[in-house]
């Protein structure tokens, strides 16, 4: 069970980024940091037939800091990356289990097809996954394996009743290497509005749909499998500050509305971001 | 969620791109300029025939590419596009004309063309590959009922544009140099004054005021965002032809200040010109009206240097921003004063005035520009020949400017610009000195930009400054 939360936090991690690149080209030689902290927790869980279970035993609490980052190499494409370090606190009936340590590293570009006018860009990224840490059976990190992503990205602005705000669709298929290694859909579509010049509020729906050919039931191998097939959509409610043109902040709470062999996970995240 | 699902999101993702987006092939050069729709032209029948028919016909004509712009052995293609609403079969001849922008023609044909009553009819139409340069192309339809002429310009191999005759004289750089000396002797006395009336929550204007060539008090507006960094990077806005220069209301990361040079909006007292404006003291070389427009372009970097630490200027910032006579100011200041570290040039007027002024009575005969009004004085004033002007306004013209420039330049141009002719505008282009340039083409405008140059010019601003 705890590999699944722990894989749906890695997830988690990275959709608090979009808040900070949402599709947007960065521009040639301009450069973002970001650094996130995100609390994940669950409790109850979906089973592998989508039924809900409460009063579950076991809990799972995850703290994770993460860095993220996108240079401009040109009008555009973009060097994108990000690398989580978490602390996972797993509760089974009266023990708690620690595990820290670094997560996947991602990184890829992300290159700009089409622009309408300047407000609506269609992106695509290809990027690698990488894991940061020695062995999934020894850490509960991640799925342990090296991956492959490619994923399309449509943003856009609009303006409503002289309110400016923006959307952004996306779509990704990730490909994982390795002996029953799993593929994955990525789905997310957030909208977001301008309060004023400096506050801005958004709302996203995303989803995670994991499928591997490992979906034995046999205990011994339960966990993997767990954490190879799972789906789940979850949404997530965004209140963003911009200080100056190089730094904002942004503080999200998510929930997962739905899901398949996956946690009632929830939590909140703050990210900072800047610019250069 | 099974995958064909996926596949049909992916497909509603890309929609409104394939719906709205449009490729750029030539990769970084140009990202994906945006493009006016087609033109369309919708006329009522000019021709009466005897039983009259009354009817439209929607004409869309476009090149492919769309920029109108090709290199010297591409096909020039255009799709002529049209559609009837007359209740008769419309019948005749389609006329293909192609002059060089001085109206000698280069090439003809006729083609046989009908459309059936209330239809359409479609048309790729090619053109022989021409040599640099710019042409006319017209679309003349004669048919049962209907009368009309479409033209369209396009380039060829833009950047082998060359002036016919660049005359930069011997001591065109003396006569600057001896035009900034005499600017630094007079004290600027600037006064800085703030306007409650126009400063807003967000913005605060002011009221520059200083004294410029000839003693002359020319005036500004300054505009500040109230929350800026210490540090904020400066627009000069330089105007256009007698256009009264107002606050910058709506530019949240830049401090921008409007000059008006003398006899423009708030300096109008600064000096009492007769007639035409650019044709004030145009007999002589050191007293005419632009000797002094210069220099206070200069007086207004002055000012933004002077206050540099006072409101925070960033110097090293400072992007000088122009609009057609504006545009042509912007290149002049930029090859007199290093102070400029970027310009932005949108139809810049009088560049390479040698052809210009011969081009714009060709191609515009009706039109009445700055240019138009020179041309007009030459043939009205036995005394004062093109000779004379040339000589005059080799010390003026942007052209002779250019090489000095070593800025970043962004140029914006119009196809169908009466004032600007693309191929002055090109050739003032291809002289200037920048290592980093670039060009924005409004293939279907006249004297104007589309309204997506501006978004770009913002971040072609914010990348060359490499700004947050």
């Amino acid at each position: 069970m705890k590999k699944v939360f722990t894989l749906i936090l890695i997830l988690t991690f990275l959709a608090t980024q979009q808040q900070a690149y949402a599709g947007w080209p960065m521009g040639k030689q301009r450069f973002l940091l970001g650094t996130s902290a995100t609390i994940y927790a669950a409790k109850d869980y979906w089973d592998i037939y989508g039924k809900l279970h409460t009063n579950s035993k076991t809990a799972f609490t995850s703290y994770t800091l993460g860095l993220f980052g996108s240079y401009g190499l040109s009008r555009r494409t973009d060097f994108i990356f990000s690398v989580p370090f978490s602390r996972q606190v797993s509760n089974q009936s009266t023990t708690d289990k620690y595990h820290n340590g670094l997560g996947d590293l991602q990184l890829g570009l992300s290159y700009n097809l089409i622009n309408y006018k300047y407000k609506n860009y269609t992106s695509i990224y290809v990027g690698a996954i990488v894991p940061m840490y020695d062995k999934y059976d020894a850490q509960t990190l991640g799925l342990g394996m090296y991956g492959s992503e490619v994923k399309l990205m449509n943003t856009g602005a609009y303006t409503l009743n002289s309110k400016k705000g923006y959307y952004n669709l996306e779509a990704g298929y990730r490909q994982f290497f390795g002996s029953e290694a799993p593929w994955q859909f990525t789905y997310l579509a957030a909208i977001g509005l301008s309060l004023d010049k400096a506050n801005h509020v958004s709302v996203d729906v995303s989803g995670v749909y994991s499928h591997s050919s490992d979906s034995t039931a046999n205990s011994a191998v339960v966990l993997a499998g767990a954490a190879r097939n799972y789906s789940y959509t979850r949404t997530s409610l965004t209140y963003g500050h911009t200080f100056s043109r190089r730094i904002s902040l942004a503080v999200s709470g998510f929930y997962t509305l739905t899901g398949v062999n996956t946690g009632v996970g929830y939590g909140g995240s703050l990210q900072g971001s800047f610019r250069f | 969620m099974k995958k064909n699902t996926y596949c049909i999101l992916i497909a509603i993702l890309m929609m409104p791109a394939f719906m709205y987006g449009q490729h750029n092939p030539a990769g970084e050069l140009i990202p994906s300029l945006p493009l006016k729709e087609a033109k369309v032209t919708k006329a009522k029948a000019l021709v009466p025939a005897e039983t009259p028919v009354d009817g439209e016909m929607e004409i869309k004509v476009n090149a492919s590419p769309k920029k109108s712009l090709f290199k010297e052995d591409d096909k020039i293609r255009y799709a002529f596009d049209v559609k009837s609403t007359y209740p008769t079969k419309q019948q005749g001849k389609l006329t293909v004309l192609v002059n060089t922008d001085l109206g000698d023609k280069v090439y003809e044909k006729s083609y046989d063309f009908k459309v059936s009553k209330n239809g359409s009819q479609s048309m790729v139409i090619s053109l022989p590959h021409q040599t640099a340069g710019f042409y006319q192309v017209k679309f003349m339809l004669n048919l049962t009922d209907y009368d009309d002429t479409v033209k369209r310009i396009f380039g060829v191999a833009p950047e082998k544009i060359k002036a016919t005759v660049v005359n930069k004289p011997n001591d065109f750089d003396a006569f600057w140099d001896s035009g900034k000396e005499t600017l630094k002797k007079i004290a600027p006395q600037f006064k800085v004054t703030k306007d409650p009336e126009q400063s807003t929550k967000q913005k605060d204007v002011y009221l520059v005021e200083m004294h410029s060539w000839g003693n002359a008090i020319i005036r500004g507006w300054l505009t500040m965002p109230v929350k800026r960094p210490h540090h904020i990077p400066v627009k000069y806005r330089l105007p256009g032809y007698i256009v009264t220069m107002k606050p910058t209301m709506d530019d949240d990361d830049f401090a921008v200040f409007n000059l008006n040079v003398r006899g423009n909006g708030n300096s109008k007292d600064a000096i009492k010109y007769y007639g035409q404006y650019n044709l004030f003291h145009i007999d002589s070389r050191d007293e005419y009206i632009y000797r002094g427009v210069y220099m206070d372009c200069i007086r207004g970097l002055d000012f933004i240097t002077a206050y540099a630490d006072f409101f925070g200027f960033d110097t090293e910032r400072v992007g000088v921003v122009g609009g057609s006579q504006g545009a042509g100011l912007a290149i002049a200041l930029a090859g007199l004063d290093n102070r400029v570290k970027l310009v932005t040039a949108e139809l810049p007027l009088y560049a390479d005035l040698r052809d210009a002024i011969k081009i714009g009575p060709t191609l515009y005969p009706e039109k009445k520009s700055p240019i138009w009004m020179l041309n007009d004085y030459v043939q009205r004033t036995h005394s004062f020949t093109e000779k004379k002007l040339f000589a005059l306004w080799d010390y003026y013209d942007p052209i002779n400017f250019a090489p000095q420039v070593k800025c970043p330049v962004l140029l914006a141009i119009s196809l169908l610009d009466e004032l600007c002719p693309p191929r002055c505008s090109y050739a003032m282009y291809n002289q200037l000195g920048s290592k980093k340039k670039e060009t924005w083409v409004s293939p279907d405008l006249t004297h104007e930009v589309d309204d997506n140059y501006y978004q770009f010019q913002y971040y072609w601003i914010k990348e060359t400054f490499i700004l947050p």
